[in-house]
């Protein structure tokens, strides 16, 4: 396969990237000097993906919660009745998969034997082998996978805070799905969603460390088909509406303070290049109103009202997008008084403030080519969500003071807000 | 990419690993304290002052807006616990000049050593307000050490394992302790240790490092340093009669830590043989923990074992409904047992030998593991490099693992449970 090839001389790395004739986009980040080689492959299924026209089919079909991560548990099983983690361990290969909202990805990162690792990635993502019997045993483990994340406080005040934002957008559906939700997954089912979602066109391969990019484009042809067999899956998505479900959402359990999650909801729908702008000005924004360098942060901060756990996330999806701030707080509900107040007062982003988190935004960029599954990672998230991550810099370039503003009074409204609390159970 | 060493003053010494693959430089301040129950708390909440504020940034904001415009540059000042030692650690890493301004690295260095060498003071000690909001935040921080229930579960079995003795103190120290404690004696203790404790400074990257050893030096000259060196010295003990002890909390998953104690300490000739036993046993996925408690009798989503050298102790953990608490532990017990007795094939041996050596040779490419392993070697006072250990991990054989394991065993079975069970 060719390769292109691009130089970014703002940060001195090189990018090869093709689409392979199967359909699956490969990305290569060479890194001379890294002792660590690392791959992901990553396909475009996450718990968000529970309904979609399958494979041939013309009606769509609606699978159970949790699936996505349920596929992604099987896919290691192999027909041989050997584990896939076997191969790399007796390769010296650490691997590992996850499953997010939108996307089920594979990887590995090894000292050495990386063709072989690499091979073995692609063959056994391309074998699924589902049976009644190996189905029914990982109801276990997941079962204690769900159970340990409902003792997790910080799991739980943010999933019910989706909950509470979204009312129809399945970002409101636990990764893993419930006990009973998985019990209704067969292997037919799997396959359906495995023809459907592992098609080549539905995946992107990203590599970063010191490789042969000659090597990787013959072991892709050697494994993966030599013409397209599928089509772009098709998912459907209930429409959304902008203002939040519910305002409010609380839970009890054992921890020692209440926790608190504040999230505001943004559009469904960005696309491309625009989901990354949006995106970037939606950091652009936390980091000035709740970064440790924010007057917000400082005042919270001396009132004892928020600790050093405090902290704020973006979520931009193409099927949902929204930002979150929380933490740990005595009185959450004081906290959120004052945190929506400072924000209605502030009413905008200075130009000092817009330049100060700009440079933090690109030092971080910068920085995450230090480590190969950083640089992997970023490039597998952006590409499958359909932003040209070769064009960061532009982006970043593009954003200005005038569209972080506009965005500032359009995210953050009342009506698009919740709250999500989780309080210590009584009897702590 | 050893380190190269440099000598500040005595008993300060600057380690440089030159490294220039990386747009970072990050560099690391270690001050070592011996684990004692009438300083561990002061030293934690010292972590939490000296970030407040220094002389040149008062303010915490101050702080991080200068750091903001260093182009995002983190720091963190915190305490470790390795062995009998306490350490307090400020850490700074920020983009080499390459992609930043010139003057980035000497701005980071200085802000480096202000954290601990230059903090915020009114009236000859440190500011009043910082240090009573930074006794709740720790007094908080220590109460909400239940909300992690698997950190809760393995820190509650090492302390009843080494109970009576200073391994069984958590780093970030007692909310009882707290009491009394004002800005007058901190600063006292802060005054005290500064000069007292031998120092080790860590710089990894692409660094300007004749010009930041010099300015170092100039830095520090003005303290009249009288250091007594500290070393990692816990006393290696074997596992007395086994403790059960169960606790209950309002939970949904049963969280179970077995600790174990080895008899081998990090100098010995099979401590090796250990490391490689233990991943036969439980570190990684090809780990008979993670094949049998997981895969075969579906328990768990986790079952892992993992060894503190400076101890000579082991900690199985591993997340299970309450009422398979006698399943998983006899399983757990029966594959130990396998270990001792040598049931693994040659395969099981070259995986688990290979497992470690990468996550050994992975190590070079992370600023932070390198500083890790060297300053754990400076405590232990062992001088191996990354490449020896990895021809001592190749070298093991069955015969030495059979051997290391002789001495392993349960020393206290912790596992906490739900509230009616």
């Amino acid at each position: 396969m060719e390769f292109s090839k691009i130089y970014n001389p703002d940060i001195n790395e090189t990018v090869y990237f093709a689409e392979h004739r199967s359909g699956v986009g490969v990305f290569v980040i060479p890194k001379k000097d890294f002792s660590k080689k690392y791959a992901i492959i990553g396909a475009n299924i996450g718990s968000v993906n529970n309904h979609f026209y399958p494979l041939g089919e013309s009606e769509p079909c609606r699978v159970p919660d949790g699936i996505a991560h349920f596929l992604e548990h099987k896919m290691f099983e192999q027909s041989d009745g050997t584990n896939a983690f076997d191969k790399f361990s007796i390769y010296g290969a650490n691997a590992n998969a996850y499953t997010s909202f939108t996307s089920t990805c594979y990887l590995f990162s090894c000292t050495k034997n990386f063709d072989e690792c690499y091979e073995h990635l692609l063959s056994y993502v391309s074998d699924p082998y589902f049976t009644d019997e190996n189905v029914s045993k990982e109801m276990g483990i997941i079962g204690q996978e769900i159970r340990m994340y409902d003792d997790d406080g910080d799991w739980r005040v943010m999933f019910n805070l989706l909950e509470a934002m979204y009312e129809k957008c399945p970002v409101n559906i636990d990764i893993a799905g419930t006990t009973e939700s998985i019990s209704k997954i067969t292997k037919d089912t799997l396959y359906k969603c495995y023809n459907t979602f592992y098609n080549p066109s539905n995946m992107v391969i990203c590599i970063c460390g010191d490789v042969d990019i000659e090597k990787i484009g013959k072991i892709t042809d050697k494994v993966m088909p030599n013409k397209k067999t599928g089509a772009k899956a098709v998912s459907i998505f209930p429409d959304e509406k902008e203002t939040v479900f519910k305002k409010e959402v609380t839970q009890n359990l054992s921890v020692a303070f209440p926790l608190f999650n504040i999230g505001y909801k943004d559009k469904c729908g960005y696309e491309g290049n625009e989901l990354l702008k949006n995106e970037i000005a939606a950091e652009i924004l936390l980091l000035t109103i709740a970064s440790k360098s924010s007057d917000l942060y400082t005042s919270l901060y001396e009132e004892g009202l928020i600790n050093e756990e405090f902290s704020y996330d973006t979520m931009y999806e193409n099927a949902f997008s929204c930002v979150m701030l929380g933490g740990e707080s005595k009185n959450p509900t004081l906290t959120e008084e004052k945190i929506t107040k400072y924000i209605k007062e502030k009413n905008g982003v200075t130009k000092e403030e817009f330049d100060r988190a700009k440079k933090v935004i690109w030092g971080d960029y910068v920085r995450s080519y230090n480590n190969v599954e950083k640089v992997a990672g970023m490039f597998l998230r952006n590409i499958l969500k359909g932003v040209n991550t070769l064009e960061f810099k532009e982006v970043f370039d593009s954003i200005d003071l005038d569209f972080v503003n506009n965005k500032y009074h359009t995210l953050f409204d009342d009506d698009k807000k919740s709250i999500s609390i989780v309080y210590p159970n009584k009897e702590n | 990419m050893n380190p190269v060493k440099y000598n500040i003053l005595n008993g300060v010494n600057l380690y440089y690993i030159e490294d220039k693959k990386y747009k970072t430089i990050s560099a690391s301040i270690f001050m070592h304290r011996k684990l004692k129950r009438d300083e561990v708390t002061k030293n934690a909440l010292l972590t939490n002052v000296l970030v407040r504020g220094t002389k040149s940034l008062p303010t915490f904001k101050d702080i991080n807006i200068c750091l903001d415009n260093l182009y995002g540059a983190t720091y963190d000042v915190t305490v470790t616990k390795s062995g009998d030692v306490q350490s307090i650690v400020a850490h700074i890493s920020h983009l080499s000049k390459k992609y930043a301004d010139d003057d980035i690295e000497t701005k980071c260095t200085d802000l480096l050593i202000d954290f601990l060498f230059d903090p915020y003071t009114e009236n000859s000690c440190f500011k009043k307000e910082y240090v009573e909001s930074e006794i709740i935040n720790l007094k908080d921080e220590i109460e909400s050490i239940i909300n992690d229930k698997k950190a809760y579960a393995d820190f509650r079995c090492n302390e009843e394992m080494f109970k009576g003795r200073c391994e069984e103190m958590r780093s970030i120290g007692y909310a009882a302790d707290l009491d009394g404690i004002d800005e007058k004696n901190l600063y006292q203790h802060y005054k005290n240790i500064i000069t007292t404790s031998p120092i080790d400074i860590f710089i990894v990257g692409d660094a300007d490092i004749e010009n930041t050893v010099s300015h170092i030096k100039q830095r520090l000259s003005e303290f009249d340093f009288n250091i007594t060196p500290v070393y990692a010295e816990s006393e290696i003990t074997l596992a007395s009669d086994e403790k059960n002890i169960t606790e209950k909390m309002n939970i949904n998953q049963g969280k179970l830590a077995i600790g174990f104690k080895t008899g081998i300490k990090i100098t010995d000739n099979l401590y090796y043989a250990l490391v490689v036993g233990n991943s036969i046993f439980g570190s990684g996925a090809h780990s008979k923990l993670f094949n049998n408690v997981r895969e075969k009798l579906s328990l768990c989503y986790y079952a892992a074992s993992r060894l503190n050298a400076l101890c000579g102790s082991m900690m199985v953990s591993s997340g299970i409904e309450f009422k398979n608490f006698e399943k998983a532990k006899n399983e757990i017990f029966a594959q130990l047992d396998d270990v001792k007795k040598g049931n693994f094939t040659q395969e099981e041996l070259n995986i688990a030998k290979e497992y470690v050596i990468n996550s050994n040779t992975a190590a070079k490419d992370s600023p932070l593991s390198l500083k890790l392993f060297y300053v754990k070697n400076i405590i232990a006072k062992r001088d191996i490099t990354l490449s020896e250990a990895n021809k001592k991990i190749s070298a093991v054989t069955k015969e030495d693992i059979i051997n290391a394991f002789k001495k392993v065993e349960p020393d206290t079975i912790y596992f906490l449970t739900g509230q009616n069970e």
